[in-house]
């Protein structure tokens, strides 16, 4: 018999050790990281470039308008991506939680957001 | 009084459904083995309470009397416990996760629109799976069988036992 050699010890043995090898495979497939990943360094683009920014500075006001751009084009594609993973949703709910805390700290949203975060967390690893 | 009386056999059954009741009792949870997520119930009065307090401060714009400020003011204090309540619990479900966005979203839709954090609010639960429709509990088999009991003894109290054995010849 073919499957002979392999036996079914050794089966679920290969299965277990390729399980998180797949889970990262799936991860890595949902396009919400990649998304949160663009975000993250636009939005890091837009704060260094209005860091001392030189309003009377052509250049620096032409560079700080375009990273606004790529901010604002960043934000715009994560919102039309819908995670395809609980690993993707959980990134997605911390993103934009650390994301409105920073921007609009104490609000409504801020501290629904905030909410939604802990009790994902308390809820432990997906 | 006749050991065979009906009263005694009343009695008897009484007996039997209140050592049982216990065990009746405890019975749904255990068998069930999850306990629905209390996060839906505080939802539920969170959207009552915020309902109950547009409706006052639409009455208020109308009518600016005392008793009508008194209600509001209620109203607001019943609202502000609903909503506390709420942010104290953590859902112990997914669909209680998801109902929590939900809730969170529309509320943030309502209070505080157009603002990054109700957008994101938004972003989140439009991503969200369509809920489940609501189901109807059905009622645990312990739950069934006290009622079947109960029913019987009643039976048995008022007629001597003989409608209860042809009920319970029915049932099974």
């Amino acid at each position: 018999m073919i499957l002979a050699p392999f036996s079914r010890r050794s089966l679920i043995g290969a299965a277990a050790l390729l399980g998180p090898v797949l889970r990262a495979t799936a991860n890595e497939a949902d396009p919400v990281f990649a998304a949160i990943s663009a975000a993250r360094r636009a939005g890091t683009a837009l704060t260094a470039a209005l860091s001392n920014l030189d309003e009377n500075d052509e250049a620096q006001n032409g560079r700080a308008n375009a990273a606004a751009d790529a901010d604002s084009d960043a934000r715009n594609a994560l919102a039309k991506i819908t995670p395809t993973t609980e690993a993707g949703f959980r990134t997605l709910v911390r993103f934009h939680a650390e994301d409105i805390a920073f921007l609009e700290p104490d609000t409504f949203g801020a501290l629904a957001l905030r909410d939604i975060a802990a009790a994902l967390e308390a809820r432990g690893p997906s | 009084m006749s050991p065979n009386s009906a009263i005694t056999v009343a009695d008897m059954g009484r007996r039997a459904v209140q050592s049982a009741m216990p065990v009746l009792l405890a019975a749904p949870v255990e068998a069930a083995g999850r306990t629905p997520d209390p996060i839906h119930e505080a939802i539920e009065r969170a959207q009552d309470a915020r309902e109950a307090y547009a409706t006052a401060l639409d009455v208020l714009g109308v009518e600016r009397n005392k008793a009508a400020v008194l209600v509001a003011s209620a109203a607001a204090d019943r609202d502000t416990r609903a909503r506390e309540a709420l942010a104290a619990l953590r859902p112990t479900t997914r669909d209680g996760l998801h109902a929590l966005i939900r809730f969170y979203a529309e509320d943030a839709q309502a209070l505080d629109p157009n603002s990054p954090g109700s957008e994101a609010l938004q972003i989140l639960a439009n991503g969200l799976p369509e809920p489940a429709p609501a189901r109807r509990r059905t009622p645990s088999l312990a739950s069934r069988l006290f009622t079947i009991i109960s029913e019987c003894v009643a039976l048995a109290m008022m007629t001597g036992g003989s409608a209860a054995v042809s009920r319970l010849h029915h049932l099974f």
